[in-house]
């Protein structure tokens, strides 16, 4: 299985080295989306490096969606998807090795936002570890989730507006918890950050369990 | 009485009354489709 | 043709629905009048007998769901019933769901002022009805029987999972920003109001039943529309042009190739639907 993931994220990441939408689209996508929060929010200053956490969580969230139908787009145009049920790759390798793909994707985009909003929300990034950490494993949270909901909606043909409409209530605990570790990290709140960190292992715990579980019957269904 | 009460009350009464009308006129619409013919049901 | 009086309802249902009828017609009376005020609340308490119910039986359907969703899963135990229960309690929730929201806010617009509190339950039901819309679009978008099942039960058991992890989240979250939730209900309720209260849980239970046994049927009847309509249709067409005489017979020697594939013999045979109670 893990051997298999590796070959699938491996492809992922190649053709992504070759078509470069994750550099080229979504992270300008990312940026322009903190702008017109600045936008949205009159530039107030305060209000803005008080609210700069969940602002970045958000961008997050919307490249995360982009980047999870991309990641399947690859594979419904030109009917990849049977050359994947053909192979004998593990359903469950083909799932982390996309998770993990889109996961790379979403850390570079997330160092991308941070760069962001130190510059536009003038924030001072502090607590690094657990910026860090929240950030690691919340990107793995929203990859396993992204990839499990991307694949059972990938043959239908409302899949560009049913995706978001299952994912961003799904992501909703994420963005949650990981502004709120997020602020403790930034000075803006006190408490106990660590505990955020335990939440969004127990739901990455839970989507990267159910997408090994599930993808094979996923596979075949859809 | 008051009018907030009576909204909260009036609104949910309506949504359930709407949603049990509606599965109700579902469901006739389609045993009258399936089975017209039955004298049973005439 | 004669419109046909066709009834939906056997005698289980028909019990079910003048009892649920009944119950919550008495607490209306109680509730909206022989209750007494509450010396803290005033008029508002009358709200508790309407939201507490109606919030219970949205856990209720969305609790069956994700149940029946497991049973589906459970390989001896596989059958389209739990699907056909998943999708009447997941739809019966949604609305029971909605209908919370609706008196949640309005309770809170009453007595602090605002359309919306951020409550941990509140907000917890919130992402509950965001996420069962997701469910039911997704059903919508599946034709495939075996599939529609398949995923839409592996989705129910992923977002009950979910739930729970928001459940934690929700209240980390208010109690962080806000203290203790402010939404509860006065524990202390007795005598009239008490009453009020068990009988409102008991009416809308009651119609929370009646609504699930008839969404069950329905799925039954879209399913046999699903697969038999069709031919039947097709039928019907048929003999219309035949009986008018046209030129029914050159179209009818094209078409039994579809409907036979359908079976639409055992339709005209058997046409009666006897009522399932399952």
């Amino acid at each position: 299985m893990w051997r298999d993931a590796v070959l699938v994220a491996g492809k992922d990441l190649h053709i992504e080295g070759r078509a470069k939408v994750a550099l080229n689209q979504v992270g300008p996508y990312a940026v322009v989306v903190l702008l017109l929060f600045g936008f949205a929010f009159d530039q107030d200053r305060p209000l803005l490096v008080q609210a700069a956490p969940g602002l970045f969580w958000m961008a997050v969230l919307f490249s995360g969606l982009l980047a999870v139908q991309r990641s399947f787009t690859l594979e419904t145009a030109d009917g990849a998807v049977d050359g994947l049920r053909l192979s004998r790759l593990e359903p469950a390798g083909i799932f982390l090795g996309k998770a993990a793909a889109v996961g790379a994707q979403l850390l570079v985009l997330e160092a991308l936002l941070a760069a962001g909003i130190v510059v536009l929300f003038h924030s001072e990034l502090t607590g690094a570890a657990l910026l860090a950490a929240s950030a690691l494993v919340s990107t793995a949270g929203v990859s396993a989730a992204g990839v499990a909901y991307a694949a059972l909606s990938m043959g239908l043909r409302v899949r560009e507006t049913l995706l978001p409409l299952l994912l961003a209530p799904v992501l909703a605990p994420i963005v949650l918890a990981a502004t709120e570790a997020w602020r403790v990290a930034l000075g803006l709140s006190s408490g106990d950050g660590w505990r955020w960190l335990g939440l969004l292992g127990c739901f990455a715990a839970i989507y990267l369990a159910g997408g090994v579980l599930s993808f094979g019957a996923l596979m075949e269904e859809t | 009485m008051n009018g907030y009460v009576l909204a909260a009350w009036l609104s949910c009464g309506g949504l359930l009354t709407l949603y049990a009308l509606r599965t109700l006129r579902r469901e006739r619409a389609l045993r009258r489709s399936l089975s017209p013919e039955d004298p049973k049901w005439r | 043709m004669r419109s046909a009086r066709v009834p939906s309802s056997t005698r289980a249902t028909r019990a079910l629905g003048w009892s649920a009828l009944a119950a919550l017609a008495v607490t209306t009376w109680w509730g909206l009048w022989v209750s007494p005020p509450d010396v803290v609340q005033g008029q508002f308490v009358r709200m508790l007998y309407v939201h507490p119910a109606v919030a219970t039986m949205c856990y209720a359907g969305f609790g069956v769901c994700a149940l029946a969703s497991v049973a589906w899963l459970w390989p001896r135990l596989r059958s389209p019933r739990w699907d056909r229960l998943a999708v009447a309690g997941a739809e019966v929730g949604s609305v029971f769901c909605a209908a919370t929201l609706l008196t949640g806010s309005i309770w809170g617009r009453a007595s602090w002022g605002v359309w919306w509190t951020w409550d941990a339950r509140l907000t917890l039901t919130a992402i509950l009805f965001a996420l069962s819309l997701g469910y039911l679009a997704l059903r919508r978008a599946i034709d495939n029987p075996h599939s529609r099942a398949l995923v839409s039960s592996m989705v129910a058991l992923l977002m009950a999972l979910t739930v729970i992890v928001d459940h934690y989240a929700t209240d980390w979250f208010v109690t962080l920003h806000q203290g203790e939730t402010l939404l509860t209900p006065d524990p202390t309720v007795h005598g009239w109001q008490l009453a009020t209260m068990l009988v409102s849980f008991l009416g809308f239970g009651l119609l929370f039943a009646w609504m699930v046994v008839h969404r069950y049927r329905l799925e039954v009847l879209e399913e046999r529309y699903e697969t038999e309509g069709f031919a039947f249709a097709l039928q019907a067409r048929r003999a219309e042009s035949r009986d008018a005489g046209t030129s029914g017979r050159a179209l009818a020697p094209a078409v039994p190739a579809v409907g036979t594939a359908a079976a639409p013999a055992p339709l005209r045979a058997a046409p009666a639907v006897e009522v399932p109670v399952r």
